[in-house]
């Protein structure tokens, strides 16, 4: 065979193989983009649907989302395209086995390509095979590989719906308020307002069971885990300063007169001198209002006295003794703050001022109570309070540091009632009380806190009178 | 003078020849094509052929004349079970000189020869049976110390009977490997019985003549080699045969379960042979998957050993091993 025939061959092949390759990387890459197509749209929903599980633990960061919302899908497309790209075969051989089965000649363009890309001269019948595929390379270059084999529509509608979901599910991660962590909060207000409207012997019967010790490991314990069995309690000091501050003949709605009632047995400490101050501020302010019951305006002072007793609580440790020299001044004239007993006084109180006193937690106007605290407690109390006054009437009964020289009475609580151990890590978890934060549920706690918000609204009148009487 | 020879011109002349060997030994065979064309096929490919059948099928006349047909010597040997070696090889004789004297000469076996027949080859003892080892292999007779280079072409044509195994010793894997083919002969169809009763019961004749010689089959024998192979035949091939090995990356389910032992490399070499002679019969340059497809019943159907399970359940080779070819392709 001449050798401008094996020469011309081999043009020619190069010719086709381009040509099939052409060919071929436009069917490839319309397969590529038929594929990548649906899955784009399939993983639409993914994002948005994270952001609204996410949603439910955490605040989203807007931008962030939005971003990956709108790149993930983009990627997934173009990661599947490519791997449908690259996995179709585009060399030399594929596309003369195209052109073979597409123009049902064997192998001849193969062998022919083969025998012309071996080193070792070639035999008779290797030329004679050679130039036997020159018609067929001819017929080749003149047809098409592509075919019917691509479909004509480039892009597949079926899973259009995808894309309104993805953006449904976006408005409901952007647009809902999902706020699932406050089930505690939320059940205690409600059961407050519902206890509210049961009668008093309800309460005072379920009181009566047993005297609640509130600070029946603290007084002198000044371990950090034994006060973190007390922190479970926060959120009954300022109801139970409440009770405390406020004289049982108090019945006014002047929560300066309810500064110091009964004392509860709690740990006093650096927390309860700060917020016997605080507590003070919080009277002078709420004097001046509640007689209008100028709610939110006293709730909003109380609000800046409480974050000022939250920050000093966090500043440190105070001493004990220090604590011990100011609670005589605040331990009620009934000794009760010696006593391990937990005594309740009946108060002029306020239904949602109790319930804001309880959700503060202990209140160190409780005095006579010792007790070391931390300082995180003791602030995160005091915020605990400061906020839940936010929304609620407030409490100005509970948080002063006067004691009330009225008659106490002493109620017993029962052992449900009593405050749950909850752990200064839960407790430090949970800077503030807000309403909008969840608290871990307490059965316990909030059933007191039913009970006190019970004997709140029950005193209520009665309360303002004997507050009256004895500012008299 | 010489006169360069195309590629083409081989072909065409190959095809002429393998028509004129076909035309001449059909006047004699009725019906049998295909055992015909794959008889002719083992010739031209440098292989031997093992026909089994049952009795009276003219296997011993088919090749009594292909043999007239390329006017090759021709040896016939009917083994029995005393046959004995020596009686194929041959061996040295003691003969009288002219001057009184005794010397030994060799007496060449009937094996010496380039058609051999070996009819019933089942029913000669192993010891027999192995002194064609060599023969078929090498294309030599060792006897003594003395070394018989056999004429090419050689080609033994071996039959069997299916029945009447008693007293028979089958033949060894070895043995049977050096087959190129192994043809099973049918029964004929209803009009063929005609044709054979008409040229075998009346008084007519039929003469065969030779067409061929020596020389044009070597010819067309290395014609045959010089058949260009692609490397995608080449695996084919080389996949086939692993297919039919049991515990191969390619072999069938079917395979491991039934196959104790599969085809070896000469199942390769001979899927080669034979598919270039297919090739030059197309009239092509190359091999193509096609002709490697068509010669693979007879060329591997009897390199297979199935094991007891395969046997209890009788199992087809030739299904097992269209299986096979159907799974590759696929």
């Amino acid at each position: 065979m001449a050798l401008n025939d094996s020469s011309q061959v081999r043009q020619q092949l190069e010719r086709l193989i381009q040509q099939g390759r052409r060919q071929l990387r436009h069917v490839a890459l319309r397969r590529a983009i038929q594929q990548a197509w649906p899955a784009l749209l399939l993983s639409t929903p993914t994002v948005p649907l994270v952001a609204l599980l996410y949603r439910f633990w955490q605040p989203l960061p807007t931008s962030h989302w939005f971003v990956v919302a709108f790149a993930l899908p983009v990627i997934i497309g173009l990661l599947v395209g490519w791997l449908n790209y690259d996995r179709q075969a585009i060399d030399r051989r594929s596309v003369l086995m195209q052109y073979q089965r597409h123009l049902q000649a064997a192998d001849g363009l193969t062998t022919a390509d083969e025998f012309l890309q071996q080193r070792e001269p070639l035999s008779a019948f290797q030329q004679a095979a050679i130039k036997q595929t020159l018609p067929v390379i001819e017929k080749a270059l003149s047809s098409s590989i592509v075919g019917t084999r691509v479909s004509s529509k480039l892009l597949c509608w079926r899973y259009w719906p995808m894309l309104p979901i993805a953006l449904l599910i976006t408005a409901l991660a952007w647009l809902m308020p999902i706020r699932l962590a406050q089930p505690a909060l939320t059940d205690a207000a409600m059961t407050a307002s519902k206890q509210h409207s049961q009668p008093r012997d309800t309460a005072a019967n379920a009181t009566s069971s047993k005297t609640e010790r509130i600070n029946n490991s603290a007084p002198n314990n000044q371990d950090s885990g034994a006060y973190k069995a007390d922190s479970s309690r926060i959120r009954l000091q300022p109801g139970d300063t409440a009770q405390q501050l406020s004289q049982p003949t108090a019945s006014t709605n002047n929560f300066a007169g309810q500064s110091e009632s009964t004392m509860l047995t709690q740990p006093v400490g650096d927390t309860q001198v700060q917020q016997i101050d605080t507590n003070k501020e919080l009277a002078s302010v709420s004097q001046s209002s509640t007689s209008n019951n100028d709610n939110e305006n006293v709730v909003e002072q109380q609000t800046s006295a409480a974050l000022k007793s939250s920050n000093s609580a966090q500043n440190g440790a105070l001493q004990q003794t220090g604590n011990r020299q100011q609670q005589p001044t605040t331990k009620p004239t009934s000794g009760a703050n010696k006593s391990p007993q937990r005594s309740q006084q009946q108060r002029p109180q306020n239904r949602q001022s109790e319930q804001q006193g309880q959700q503060q937690g202990r209140d160190p106007g409780n005095s006579g109570e010792k007790g070391q605290r931390t300082d995180n407690n003791d602030g995160m109390k005091k915020s605990h309070g400061v906020h839940s006054l936010l929304l609620t009437v407030p409490m100005l009964d509970q948080l002063l540091g006067q004691q009330s020289s009225g008659p106490q009475t002493q109620q017993q609580l029962p052992a449900s009632l009593s405050a749950p151990q909850q752990s200064d890590s839960a407790t430090q978890t949970r800077p503030a009380y807000r309403g909008d934060v969840g608290l871990v549920p307490q059965t316990a706690n909030s059933a007191q806190e039913q009970q006190l918000l019970q004997q709140f609204f029950d005193r209520t009148p009665q309360a303002g009178a004997d507050t009256n009487q004895q500012n008299n | 003078m010489t006169v360069a020879i195309t590629t083409s011109d081989s072909i065409t002349e190959f095809q002429q020849l393998f028509d004129r060997i076909r035309d001449e030994v059909g006047q004699v065979m009725v019906g049998q094509q295909a055992v015909i064309d794959s008889v002719l096929t083992a010739l031209f490919a440098g292989g031997h052929v093992l026909l089994e059948g049952v009795p009276g099928l003219g296997k011993t006349m088919l090749i009594s004349t292909i043999s007239r047909a390329v006017d090759l010597p021709f040896s016939r040997i009917q083994f029995t079970p005393d046959m004995m070696p020596a009686d194929i090889q041959g061996s040295s004789m003691l003969t009288e000189t002219a001057d009184g004297g005794h010397e030994l000469t060799f007496q060449p076996g009937p094996i010496v020869s380039n058609l051999v027949l070996a009819d019933e080859i089942n029913r000669a003892t192993p010891k027999t049976q192995s002194a064609l080892l060599e023969v078929m292999q090498e294309k030599q007779v060792t006897v003594g110390q003395r070394t018989i280079k056999l004429d090419e072409p050689f080609c033994v044509m071996a039959t069997q009977n299916p029945v009447d195994q008693e007293g028979t010793y089958p033949l060894p894997e070895a043995q049977l490997d050096r087959f190129l083919f192994k043809l099973v002969v049918g029964y004929p169809s209803e009009q063929d019985y005609h044709r054979i009763i008409d040229r075998t019961t009346s008084t007519s004749t039929t003469t065969v003549n030779a067409v061929a010689n020596r020389d044009m089959l070597n010819k067309m024998r290395s014609v045959v080699r010089n058949v260009a192979v692609s490397d995608s035949a080449k695996q084919h091939a080389i996949r086939l045969v692993m297919a039919t090995q049991p515990g191969s990356p390619y072999a069938t389910d079917e395979v491991n379960q039934y196959v104790a032992l599969g085809a070896s490399p000469r199942g390769v070499q001979g899927l080669m042979l034979a598919a270039k002679v297919q090739a030059l019969l197309a009239g092509r340059n190359t091999i193509i998957d096609t002709d490697i497809d068509i010669i693979l019943l007879p060329v591997l159907r009897h390199r297979l050993v199935l094991n007891f399970s395969a046997q209890a359940k009788r199992v087809d080779v030739d299904q097992l091993l269209t299986n096979v070819l159907e799974g590759l392709s696929a």
